[in-house]
């Protein structure tokens, strides 16, 4: 995978229209696990959210930062990509808590992911099972400091290597093959006899 | 009419069936399969017409399953576990739809979890997993540790990352 | 050429104002609910930020329909006097505005219906049906004062009450000044009648499809719907105003109160909505108008 290579030289207008695009991110009000929960305080009175412009929004197609919060089953995994798919450029992901870094306390389960980053491309993981409302806004002021500098640009990594995310999906969401080598079949002659070295 | 725990243990113990004392409000009972729907039918008719969930627990070591169906009364305040055994091998017990309408989800679920058929529910289709190919992965013979260092690189230890 | 750059000009101070009462109305309710809030410039970051995004259209009548919605309030907004300065110096005639005003509505149900999403159509039948429940008594407030100034014309209205304060409108007819106030809430779309935008049930209604750019029109629609609709209420009942600094505030005082009456208010369900407005504002409206027909 190719790593994104930053453009030294930015014009006038790019600074102007990413001004304006750090001051007012939106972000999707959908909640994809127990991560959800440190979202609340960060949008009411004590950790207001709402001064840098923050906002929630109903939609895919009207909102900028899509946050992935807790853990991610593969029914969830199928309808994040194609909410992520849904939303108009330029968009950024956001990884909230340890499972979707590396797996957290659900790593060795049979339906939650390990690694969000090789399904959509994520720009911004913050760790922490939760992470606490401050690291909240931390995460966030460092996604407007990214956008004003021009390194957020996760979003055209997605449409580049698309054959590469394509077939990670593919290989999580379609499976015809059994993993472990057990078919139904084969189980009920007593122990498995195949194939789990 | 409410009666004591103590009551409805001599009743049961009365008809022939092998009762245990788990706690203060609750019972568990070990019944054959051939006779489960009448056991059901006389537990209901004494005033235990609550089903709050069926599941199912894999004793790999001497090739069982066991299936438990957890009954409440609001009479009496007591819980029961009824716990029928089955085959490892060709698990079939039969379905309690006819009593209770919200045995239809859990019958699904413990079909998809651990391959025991119900006959008499015509609908076992999956709820939770798509695109399922392995053995139900409840088993105890499933690896799960395995299947998600195989499938989704986890790492022991969280690797690097 | 000078009434093209007389309509441009006074386009732009239009959507200047607009966007300049949403962002302070964004402030002072987060200051209601003792919190900081964005700062007063918040809405052209908004506006500025959506222009530059790429938008996803489905087809033409798409893009039709949302010029044509920030089109017809902008017509309206060319027949209302400003302080005595009109841009179009024809007759100002109310009802000719009150007509214009539902070209806008009918910009944004064509949009909207052409994007195909239930929850857009739910929206779009929502908002007609809000329409038809506040344009009741809002008219018979106009039919009342009217009747007691003998013209349609905004203009010679606003002129009758010069003079002192106590000669406004407001003082003179208070009870056609509230039920007017309550169909102002439902005309600007705000909370307790605010089924048509409802955000957790519907998605934001007939916003449910548009990204970037046509997002951007409709916030430029809704700034200028409230600069026509404060504008509209200030001549009927505040008596206009000699320079537009006084006018501005005037208006300014009128979205206050609806963004209090906004930020402590859940909200209405349509038929609810509907009933309310067709009884209570209704019945004081009559009211208003059998005491001004007995005079």
């Amino acid at each position: 995978m190719q790593e994104l290579k930053v453009e030294k030289k930015r014009s006038c207008i790019d600074n102007v229209i990413d001004f304006f695009r750090q001051r007012s991110i939106w972000m999707l009000h959908y909640c994809t696990g127990c991560g959800a929960v440190e979202l609340p305080p960060s949008m009411t009175s004590r950790w207001d959210m709402e001064r840098f412009g923050i906002g929630p929004m109903a939609t895919p197609r009207q909102a900028d930062v899509l946050l992935v919060t807790g853990y991610v089953s593969l029914k969830t995994l199928k309808r994040i990509i194609r909410t992520y798919e849904q939303m108009p450029e330029p968009k950024w992901v956001l990884a909230f808590g340890s499972c979707t870094v590396n797996g957290g306390i659900y790593w060795d389960s049979y339906n939650t992911i390990t690694n969000l980053a090789e399904y959509i491309p994520v720009d911004i993981t913050v760790s922490g099972c939760m992470p606490r409302p401050e690291a909240v806004m931390d995460a966030l002021q460092t996604l407007m400091k990214m956008i004003q500098s021009g390194e957020a640009g996760a979003y055209k990594k997605y449409k580049e290597n698309y054959e590469y995310y394509k077939a990670n999906q593919d290989r999580v969401l379609k499976k015809t093959v059994p993993i472990l080598g057990q078919t139904p079949k084969n189980d009920l002659e007593g122990k498995n006899e195949d194939a789990k070295e | 009419m409410k009666m004591q725990k103590s009551d409805i243990i001599n009743i049961l113990v009365d008809r022939g069936y092998s009762v245990f004392d788990l706690y203060h409000n609750q019972i568990a009972l070990a019944v054959k399969k051939e006779n489960l729907l009448n056991d059901l039918i006389f537990l209901r008719s004494i005033g235990f017409e609550h089903l709050s969930f069926i599941t199912a627990v894999d004793f790999i070591d001497e090739g069982e399953f066991e299936v438990v169906y957890h009954i409440w009364s609001y009479t009496h305040k007591i819980h029961i576990l009824v716990k029928v055994r089955v085959d490892r091998n060709n698990p079939v017990v039969p379905t309690v739809i006819d009593l209770w309408e919200q045995s239809q989800f859990y019958e699904q679920e413990v079909h998809e979890f651990f391959g025991i058929k119900f006959e008499g529910n015509n609908d076992l289709s999956p709820l939770f997993l798509e695109n399922w190919v392995d053995i139900p992965p409840l088993r105890k013979d499933f690896d799960t540790r395995e299947f998600s260092i195989r499938l989704y690189d986890a790492e022991v230890d969280g690797g690097d990352r | 050429m000078m009434a093209v750059l007389r309509v441009f000009l006074f386009s732009l101070f239009a959507i200047f104002i607009g966007l300049l009462f949403m962002g302070i109305g964004r402030k002072v309710i987060a200051r209601i609910q003792l919190r900081y809030g964005p700062p007063f410039y918040q809405a052209f970051l908004d506006v500025g930020k959506l222009f530059s995004r790429k938008s996803i259209t489905h087809n033409f009548v798409m893009d039709l329909g949302m010029v044509m919605s920030l089109g017809g309030l902008l017509a309206t907004m060319l027949f209302v006097p400003i302080a005595g300065h009109v841009a179009i110096k024809t007759s100002t005639n109310l009802i000719v505005i009150m007509y214009l005003m539902a070209i806008g509505y009918l910009g944004m149900a064509m949009a909207v219906a052409a994007s195909g999403n239930p929850n857009a159509t739910i929206g779009v039948s929502r908002a007609l049906t809000m329409m038809l429940g506040y344009e009741v008594p809002f008219f018979t407030v106009m039919l009342g004062l009217i009747i007691v100034n003998g013209t349609s014309s905004l203009e010679l209205i606003s002129q009758s009450q010069a003079g002192s304060i106590l000669n406004w409108n407001m003082i003179r007819f208070p009870l056609s000044f509230i039920a007017a106030e309550i169909a102002l809430q439902a005309m600007m779309g705000e909370k307790p009648f605010d089924a048509m935008i409802a955000p957790a049930e519907i998605a934001s209604g007939p916003m449910v499809e548009l990204s970037g750019k046509y997002l951007g029109l409709a916030f430029l629609t809704h700034a200028v719907s409230i600069f026509v609709e404060t504008a509209i209420i200030v001549n009927l009942f505040m008596g206009g105003a000699s320079n537009i600094f006084t006018f501005v505030l005037k208006q300014f005082e009128i979205y206050l109160i609806t963004v209090f009456i906004e930020a402590v208010f859940p909200r209405f369900r349509i038929e609810q909505a509907v009933k309310f407005l067709w009884t209570v504002p209704m019945g004081i409206a009559v009211l208003q108008l059998i005491l001004i027909l007995l005079k």
